[in-house]
C-alpha cells in the first residue's frame, strides 16, 4: 500500500505564536459561528434567527432603559472577575467567589439595617463598603489559612464555604433580620442605604471600572503582582526567590474575597435593596468564565461581561417578544461560551489536513500527539 | 556475517514551523546489532526517533520497516510493526505493579487474567536475565528497575526493534553494566537496537555501529571499532573540542561552609540527610556526586533555608565576617548573606525560573524586593538581563521573550549567569549542565571555575562522573542521604566513585 | 493565507448579513403580532384587546401555586373573550424575589403591557421600584399588602379568602374523623390532625387554624399539630414532615405547601389527607378527601375588564366564596364520611351568607381565654400589628382591612411542633 494514504487525516500541530490580529479573527469567527449555530436553533423552533438576534440587541441596546438594564447584569459580573483574577493568576482555585460575595453582602446589610439612623447616608454608605469588602476578604481567609498552613485543597474548600454562608443568609431571613413574621423576607433598605443612581444605574458601574484600573496596575506593577505571578508559575522558584508563599496566598485571597464582599456590597446595596440568599445569584461562577475568557486582563473583562449581560438581558427580551424559551438562550449562550473557551484551541494548534501541504510559514513549536 | 536490514529510513524530513528538525536523514538499523544515535542536544535524534515510534509523523520521506513500506501513525503502529521506544522520562503508573503496567492499554479481548501475564513477564526476565517481581508496585522500584519494566513492557508486546531514549542517564555504573550486558544478550537474540545517548564512552563499550546527527542531518554511520572517541566528537560537533577542563588551583582556600550532623527528614518523615558532615572551602569546586535522588536536592535546600533542617548546624564564614549559623534563617536572609543557588530540575524551569516570563523578570526574582513603595523596579533587573544575555550569548529575541520557550541551554545561562551576577561567597549549582551540549557545558564549566578563582565556594552536583572527576577539587559522595567518602577530585577513579555511591559507611548497600 | 481571507470574508458578510436582518425584522415584528391576535378573534370584529404581563414565581409544572395561576388565567381568557375582550398574556417564568423581578417588571412595561401582575409576595417591592416609572401601567402584586397602602395609583394588591376554603376542608376531614370515632375505629382522643405548614406565616397561620376549626366544629375531640417544613415548595421535605406527623399518630393530613407529596405520603401511611391549590385525588385516590383552591380568574376578569373599560380598579381587592373566588376540587365520594357533600353546602352557603364567621372567638381560646382584641395592620413598619381593631362582632376578622391574612395567634388545640421558621 501506498504510505502517502495511509496518512492520518487530521493532525495537530501545536502553534509558537500567531500574529495578535489573526488571533482576533479567529475568536470572532468563533462568536459568529456560535451565533450561526444559535440561529439554526432558533430556526428547528420555527421562528426568524435574524429576527430573534435583532430582538436580542434590540432588547438589551435597543433603549435606554434596556441599556440600563444590561449594566446592571454586567456591573457584579465584571467585579467578581475582577476579584478572581487575583487568584487565578496564582493558580489558587477560588470558586467561592459566590460565598464571599454573600459575606460581604451581610456585612454590608447588619449596617444598612441597624445603623440607618446613626449616620448621614454618605457615611452609612462607606461603612457599608468596606464592611462588605472586610467581611469578604475575612471569609476568604479561611481557606486560604488551610491551604497555606497544611495544603487544603482550596477549590473543594472555597466551594463548600458557599454553601455555609447562604445557609447563614437563610437563617438570617428566617430568624433575627424577618420582617413580616413567617415571610423569610428581609425589609428592603431605607433609601439612605441604597447606592445613588448615576445615569440611571446605580453607582456600582464607577467602583467596578475604578477596580479594573486597579487591578490592571495591581498585577502588572506592583510588588504584590509580581509576587502573584511567580507563584503561579512556579511554588518551588517564589520559595527559592524568598516569598513567603502562604502569606502571599492569604493576602491575595483576602483582596479577592475583598472585592467579591465588595461587589455583594454593591447588589444589595445597588440592586436588591435587601439581603437574600440568592444575592450572588450564580454570579461567583459565570465570573470564572468572564476571566478566563478575558484571559485575565481587566479591560477584556468589560467586554466579555457586558457580552454575557447583552445575552443575559437580550434572551429575556427574545422570551417576552418572540416567546422562545428561556432554556433556549441558555443553550445560545452555552454555544458561545464553547466556542470561544475551543477556539483558544485553533488559535494555540494547527490542524494539518491529509493531502494539504503545511504551511511552511506558520512558526510551529512541537507537535502534539494526534490521531486521525 | 549477512545482515538484515530491520528499520530504513529514507530521505526523512520534520519540520516544526521554521525549524527543520531534520532534514533528509537516512538511517538503517540491522537486526542483531546495537546502533548508537549520537549528537548534541537539540540535534535532532530524539524527533527522528519519535517517528519511528509513532508520536510524529514525517513531513517527507519514507519509512520501511524489514523491507517493506510501513505508515506509523500512533504508538500502536509502532507496536504492530514491532517497534518499542522507551522514552527518558518513564510512563508508569506508579499505584501498579510491574505486571499491571505491562498490560496496561493492551487491548486483549477476553478477561484480564493477571497469573498468566505474571508468568509471561517472568517468561521474559529469566530469557534475558532481567530482575524484577512482576507482582511489584512501581513506586516501591529502584530507577533501574523502573527502566527494566519498561523494557519488558516494550518486548511483551512483541518488540523486536528497541529505542531507548538516554537510558543511562539515570543508573550508576553498575547499574548500567548490567543494562549493557543485557542488551547484548538481545543483540544476540537478533534484536536490533538503537541507544540515543551523548556519553562517548558507552558509544564505544556497547555499540556495533554509530550513526551521527548534526543540526537536523546526518552526519555518516560509522563502525565503532574502526572509529575514535575524538573522531565521533568532531563529527557531533564540527569542530575538534578539548576534553580537558580547565583546572586551576586556588592559592588560599580557606574554610567557608562548614556543615555539622545535619539530619532532615520529608513530609512523610523519611530520613533525606542523616548526619550529613563536611566543609566546603572559599576557592574550591567541591563536587557532589550520587545516584539521582540520595539527598543531593534536600542537602542543597538545607543549606539555602528552602528544606527543614531537624538537627546539626551550618556554620557560615563568609570572608571578613563574623561567621554564623545558617540554620533557623529564613531563605531570604540567606540569600543575602552571600549563598546563592542555580538547581536545574529535571524540568529545568521548576526551581529559580519563572517560565512564563522573560529574562527581565526572571532577573527580578533577586531583586524584586528591593526599593520602597508598592511598585516594583524593572530598570536593574533588565539591565541584568541584557548584561547576561550579551555576555553568555543567550539566544532569545528580547528580555521579554518567555524563558519557557527558549532552548534547555539558554535556559540554564539565563539561571546560572544570573546567581553568578549576585556575587556570592558560596555559589551552589545542581545539575548545570543537565542536558546541555559540549559547547555550552563548558561555557558553563568556566563560569564556575571563574567563581572558585576569586575565593567563591562553588558546590558542584553533577551526574557526569567524568566532568566531576575533571572539574571539582574533592568529591564528596552522598549515598542514601550519608555521607559515604569524600575524594580528592585529581587522585580518584571513576570506580571508586561508582562503589562509594552504592556504600554506605563501607558497607554494601541493598 | 488565501484561505483565511475567504472564511474570514465570508465571515464578515454573514455578520453583515445578520446586521441587514435585524432591522427588517424589527419592523416586520409588530406586524407579525396583530398577524396572531386577528387570528384568535378575527371573526368578532370590534373586539377590544389588551397586553397582559404576568411574573410567576414558578411554572405550570409545579401543579400547585403558580399552576393554580396559570389555570385563573386560562379561564379568563377564555370568559373575557366572550365579552369581547382579548387578552394577549406574556408569561414571566420562575423569577427569583430578587432584583431580577425589577427587572421582569421593566421588561413587561416596555413591552407594552398594560397590566402587570405578579404573583409572588416577595415580588412587591421590586415591583414597587418600578411602577412610580409606569404610571399609565396597571401593576398588581398578589397576597402581599404595601401597594394597597402607598401612594401610587397605579399598583394594587389582591387575595381571596382562602380561609373560607380551609375551613370547609376541616368540616369534611373532622366528618371523617367523626365516622371513625362513631364505628370505632379510633376513640376520641385519637382525632388527631398532621398539618405541614410551610412557615410560620400569617398566610399559613390563618389557613390552618380555620382548618382546625372547621374539623372541631363537627368533631370536638379534634387536636392537631403543625410541622413547619421551612420551605414554600421541597417535595421531600413535604413528604418527610407528613411521615412524621403520621408516625405520631395523626390520622388526618392536611397541608399548606406546593407539593403533592404530603398526599402520596398519608395513602402510604393509610391516613387521610385533604389538599392545596390542586385536586390531589389523582394522586392519592385513597388518602385524599378533597381540596381547596383560590380561583383567581375571579380577580382578573374583574381588573381586566375594569382597565379595559377604563374605570377605577380597587387598590385592594379580597373576595372569598360570596364571588367565587374561593373554590373546593371535588369531593372524593368513595372516601368521604356519609353526608359530607350536604354538610359543605351547608356550611358554604352560611359562610357566603355571612351567617357563619370562621373566626367566631367563640370557638377558640389562646391560653385558656377568649380573645377579646387583637391588631390587625402594621402601619409605622415594625411589623408589629399596631392599629385597627379585628375582633368585634364576636369575631376575629380576617382580610377585612387588608386582602393579606393577619391572623397570627397561637390558639389552643393546635400544637406547633417546631416554630423556627
Amino acid at each position: 500500500m501506498n504510505p502517502e494514504t495511509k496518512t492520518p487525516l487530521v493532525r495537530l500541530a501545536k502553534r509558537e505564536a500567531m500574529e495578535p490580529w489573526k488571533a482576533w479573527c479567529i475568536r470572532i469567527g468563533s462568536i459568529l459561528l456560535a451565533l450561526v449555530l444559535g440561529g439554526l436553533l432558533i430556526a428547528a423552533l420555527g421562528k426568524n434567527p435574524l429576527a430573534a438576534y435583532g430582538t436580542i440587541l434590540d432588547g438589551s441596546l435597543g433603549r435606554a432603559s434596556a441599556l440600563r438594564q444590561t449594566a446592571k447584569i454586567a456591573i457584579p459580573l465584571l467585579g467578581t472577575a475582577l476579584a478572581i483574577a487575583p487568584c487565578f493568576k496564582m493558580r489558587f482555585w477560588n470558586i467561592g467567589a459566590e460565598g464571599q460575595i454573600t459575606a460581604g453582602a451581610i456585612a454590608a446589610s447588619y449596617f444598612a439595617l441597624f445603623w440607618v439612623d446613626k449616620v448621614p447616608s454618605a457615611l452609612l454608605l462607606v461603612i457599608m463598603g468596606l464592611s462588605g469588602a472586610l467581611a469578604g476578604g475575612l471569609w476568604a481567609l479561611i481557606p486560604a489559612f488551610f491551604k497555606a498552613r497544611w495544603n487544603t485543597n482550596e477549590t473543594l474548600f472555597t466551594l463548600m464555604m458557599n454553601y455555609i454562608i447562604i445557609g447563614v443568609v437563610r437563617w438570617l431571613q428566617g430568624g433575627p433580620w424577618e420582617g413580616r413574621p413567617g415571610s423569610q423576607i428581609i425589609p428592603q433598605f431605607d433609601s439612605a442605604a441604597c447606592l445613588p443612581k448615576v445615569f440611571g444605574v446605580h453607582c456600582g458601574w464607577i467602583i467596578v471600572l475604578i477596580l479594573v484600573v486597579f487591578i490592571y496596575i495591581y498585577m502588572r506593577y506592583t510588588k504584590h503582582g509580581y509576587e502573584i505571578a511567580v507563584i503561579g508559575d512556579s511554588v518551588n522558584t517564589a520559595r527559592y526567590a524568598g516569598m513567603n508563599v502562604g502569606r502571599v496566598i492569604m493576602r491575595t485571597m483576602f483582596l479577592s474575597g475583598a472585592i467579591s464582599g465588595l461587589v455583594g456590597f454593591i447588589v444589595a446595596s445597588g440592586a436588591d435593596n435587601t439581603l437574600h440568599d440568592g444575592v450572588a445569584a450564580g454570579v461567583g461562577f459565570t465570573a470564572i468564565t468572564v476571566a478566563w475568557l478575558a484571559q485575565l486582563n481587566p479591560f477584556a473583562m468589560i467586554a466579555i461581561s457586558g457580552m454575557l449581560a447583552i445575552l443575559s438581558k437580550g434572551a429575556d427580551t427574545l422570551h417576552t417578544r418572540m416567546d422562545v424559551p428561556a432554556s433556549i438562550s441558555d443553550i445560545i449562550t452555552g454555544m458561545l461560551l464553547f466556542c470561544m473557551l475551543g477556539c483558544e484551541f485553533f488559535i494555540n494548534y494547527r490542524l494539518i489536513f491529509r493531502g494539504g501541504k503545511s504551511s511552511p510559514e506558520a512558526p510551529d513549536g512541537k507537535e502534539a500527539v494526534k490521531h486521525a | 556475517m549477512e545482515t538484515v536490514c530491520a528499520i530504513e529510513m529514507r530521505n526523512i524530513t520534520k519540520r516544526f514551523g521554521s525549524v527543520t528538525a531534520n532534514d533528509h536523514i537516512n538511517f538503517r538499523l540491522n537486526r542483531g546489532e546495537i546502533l548508537a544515535l549520537l549528537g548534541e542536544n537539540g540535534s535532532g535524534k530524539t524527533t527522528l526517533m519519535n517517528m519511528l515510534s509513532g508520536i510524529y509523523f514525517p513531513d517527507e520521506g519514507e519509512i520501511f520497516v524489514n523491507g517493506k513500506p510501513v505508515s506509523i501513525r500512533s504508538p500502536k503502529d509502532a507496536y504492530d510493526n514491532g517497534i518499542g521506544m522507551i522514552h527518558q522520562h518513564y510512563k508508569l503508573v506508579d499505584v501498579f505493579t510491574a505486571a499491571e503496567n505491562i498490560v496496561l492499554g493492551l487491548h486483549e479481548s477476553g478477561r484480564l487474567d493477571i497469573k498468566a501475564v505474571n508468568e509471561k513477564v517472568r517468561a521474559i526476565c529469566e530469557k534475558y536475565g532481567f530482575d524484577i517481581d512482576p507482582t511489584q508496585k512501581i513506586y516501591d522500584m529502584s530507577v533501574s528497575q523502573k527502566q527494566t519494566v519498561e523494557i519488558v513492557k516494550v518486548l511483551y508486546r512483541g518488540a523486536d526493534i528497541l529505542i531507548l531514549d538516554e537510558p543511562t542517564a539515570v543508573l550508576t555504573p553498575q547499574e548500567t553494566e548490567k543494562l549493557f550486558s543485557i542488551l547484548r544478550s538481545m543483540k544476540a537474540d537478533g534484536k536490533a537496537i538503537v541507544i540515543i545517548t551523548h556519553k562517548l564512552h558507552e558509544v564505544m563499550e556497547l555499540s556495533d555501529r554509530v550513526a551521527v546527527l548534526r543540526k537536523g542531518a546526518s552526519i555518516g554511520t560509522v563502525a565503532t571499532c574502526e572509529t575514535s572517541p575524538q573522531a565521533l566528537t568532531d563529527m557531533m560537533v564540527g569542530h575538534a573540542v578539548t576534553l580537558n577542563i580547565q583546572r586551576p588551583q586556588y592559592e588560599h582556600p580557606e574554610k567557608r561552609l562548614e556543615l555539622q550532623g545535619i539530619t532532615c527528614f520529608d513530609a512523610e518523615g523519611v530520613k533525606k540527610l542523616d548526619d550529613v558532615s563536611f566543609t566546603a572551602m572559599g576557592g574550591e569546586i567541591l563536587g557532589i556526586a550520587g545516584i539521582a535522588g540520595s539527598g543531593q536536592k534536600e542537602l542543597l535546600e538545607a543549606i539555602a533555608g528552602l528544606y527543614p533542617v531537624a538537627s546539626g548546624s551550618i556554620r557560615y564564614s563568609p570572608a571578613g565576617r563574623e561567621p554564623s549559623d545558617l540554620v533557623g534563617k529564613t531563605p531570604m536572609q540567606i540569600k543575602k548573606a552571600g549563598v546563592a543557588m542555580a538547581f536545574v530540575p529535571e524540568d529545568r524551569l521548576g526551581m529559580g525560573l519563572v517560565g512564563s516570563m522573560g529574562m527581565t523578570g526572571n532577573m527580578m526574582l533577586r531583586s524584586w524586593r528591593k526599593g520602597k513603595g508598592a511598585f516594583v523596579n524593572s530598570r536593574d533587573p533588565n539591565e541584568l538581563a541584557r548584561q547576561v544575555w550579551k555576555e553568555l550569548d543567550v539566544v532569545t529575541p528580547s528580555t521579554e521573550f518567555p524563558v519557557r520557550r527558549m532552548s534547555g541551554g539558554n535556559v540554564q545561562k539565563v539561571l546560572v549567569g544570573r546567581e553568578i551576577a549576585s556575587a556570592p561567597s558560596v555559589l551552589m549549582t545542581a545539575y548545570a549542565v543537565r542536558g546541555l551540549d559540549i559547547n555550552t557545558s563548558y561555557t558553563i564549566y568556566n563560569l564556575l571555575t571563574e567563581q572558585k578563582m576569586k575565593g567563591v565556594a562553588v558546590i558542584f552536583v553533577g551526574e557526569d562522573l567524568d566532568v566531576l572527576l575533571e572539574l571539582c577539587d574533592r568529591i564528596l559522595v552522598l549515598c542514601g542521604g550519608k555521607v559515604s567518602g569524600v575524594v580528592d577530585g585529581r587522585t580518584a577513579s571513576k570506580e571508586e566513585i561508582g562503589l562509594l555511591m552504592t556504600r554506605v559507611g563501607g558497607k554494601e548497600a541493598e | 493565507m488565501k484561505k483565511f481571507l475567504a472564511l474570514l470574508l465570508s465571515l464578515a458578510m454573514l455578520f453583515a448579513m445578520a446586521a441587514c436582518g435585524d432591522s427588517g425584522s424589527n419592523t416586520q415584528e409588530p406586524t407579525g403580532n396583530n398577524q396572531g391576535s386577528t387570528d384568535d378573534g378575527g371573526e368578532e370584529t370590534g373586539n377590544k384587546t389588551i397586553k397582559v404581563g404576568m411574573i410567576c414565581i414558578g411554572d405550570e409544572n409545579d401543579q400547585g401555586y403558580t399552576y393554580n395561576f396559570i389555570r385563573g388565567v386560562d379561564a379568563t381568557t377564555e370568559h373575557l373573550a366572550q365579552r369581547g375582550i382579548d387578552v394577549e398574556w406574556v408569561f414571566k417564568y420562575n423569577i427569583l424575589e430578587d432584583s431580577s423581578c425589577e427587572e421582569a417588571n421593566i421588561e413587561l412595561a416596555e413591552e407594552g403591557c398594560q397590566i402587570i401582575i405578579n404573583n409572588s409576595f416577595g415580588f412587591e417591592p421590586y415591583m414597587l421600584k418600578v411602577a412610580p416609572d409606569y404610571p399609565e401601567i396597571t401593576f398588581i402584586a398578589c397576597t402581599n399588602q404595601a401597594s394597597a397602602v402607598d401612594d401610587l395609583e397605579n399598583t394594587h394588591n389582591a387575595f381571596a379568602n382562602i380561609y373560607e376554603g380551609r375551613y370547609l376542608a376541616g368540616v369534611a376531614a373532622g366528618m371523617k374523623m367523626q365516622e371513625m370515632i362513631d364505628s370505632g375505629e379510633i376513640t376520641a382522643d385519637q382525632a388527631k390532625i398532621g398539618y405541614v405548614g410551610a412557615f410560620s406565616f400569617a398566610e399559613v397561620i390563618s389557613g390552618f387554624t380555620a382548618y382546625y376549626l372547621g374539623a372541631k366544629s363537627v368533631c370536638p375531640s379534634v387536636s392537631m399539630e403543625v410541622q413547619f417544613v421551612g420551605s414554600w415548595s421541597d417535595a421531600t421535605e413535604e413528604g418527610n414532615a407528613a411521615s412524621a406527623l403520621a408516625d405520631r399518630g395523626c390520622i388526618m393530613i392536611s397541608q399548606h405547601s406546593d407539593n403533592t407529596t404530603p398526599a402520596t405520603t398519608a395513602q402510604s401511611k393509610g391516613v387521610f389527607h385533604t389538599g392545596y391549590n390542586n385536586d390531589m385525588i389523582s394522586v392519592a385516590p385513597e388518602a385524599s378527601i378533597i381540596g381547596t383552591r383560590i380561583d383567581w380568574s375571579v380577580y382578573f376578569d374583574y381588573a381586566i375588564e375594569t382597565i379595559v373599560n377604563g374605570e377605577p380598579l380597587d387598590q385592594d381587592w379580597c373576595h372569598g366564596m360570596d364571588a367565587g373566588a374561593v373554590v373546593m376540587t371535588p369531593l372524593n365520594e368513595d372516601i368521604a364520611a356519609a353526608g359530607t357533600a350536604e354538610k359543605l353546602a351547608e356550611v358554604e352557603e352560611a359562610i357566603r351568607s355571612g351567617e357563619l364567621q370562621v373566626f367566631d372567638t367563640s370557638t377558640f381560646t389562646v391560653d385558656g381565654q377568649e380573645v377579646t382584641s387583637c391588631l390587625a395592620i402594621d402601619t409605622d413598619g415594625d411589623f408589629v400589628a399596631d392599629s385597627e381593631e379585628a375582633v368585634f362582632d364576636g369575631a376575629f376578622h380576617e382580610s377585612y382591612f387588608q386582602s393579606a391574612p393577619y391572623f397570627t395567634l397561637q390558639i389552643d388545640g393546635i400544637e406547633w411542633l417546631n416554630d423556627a421558621y
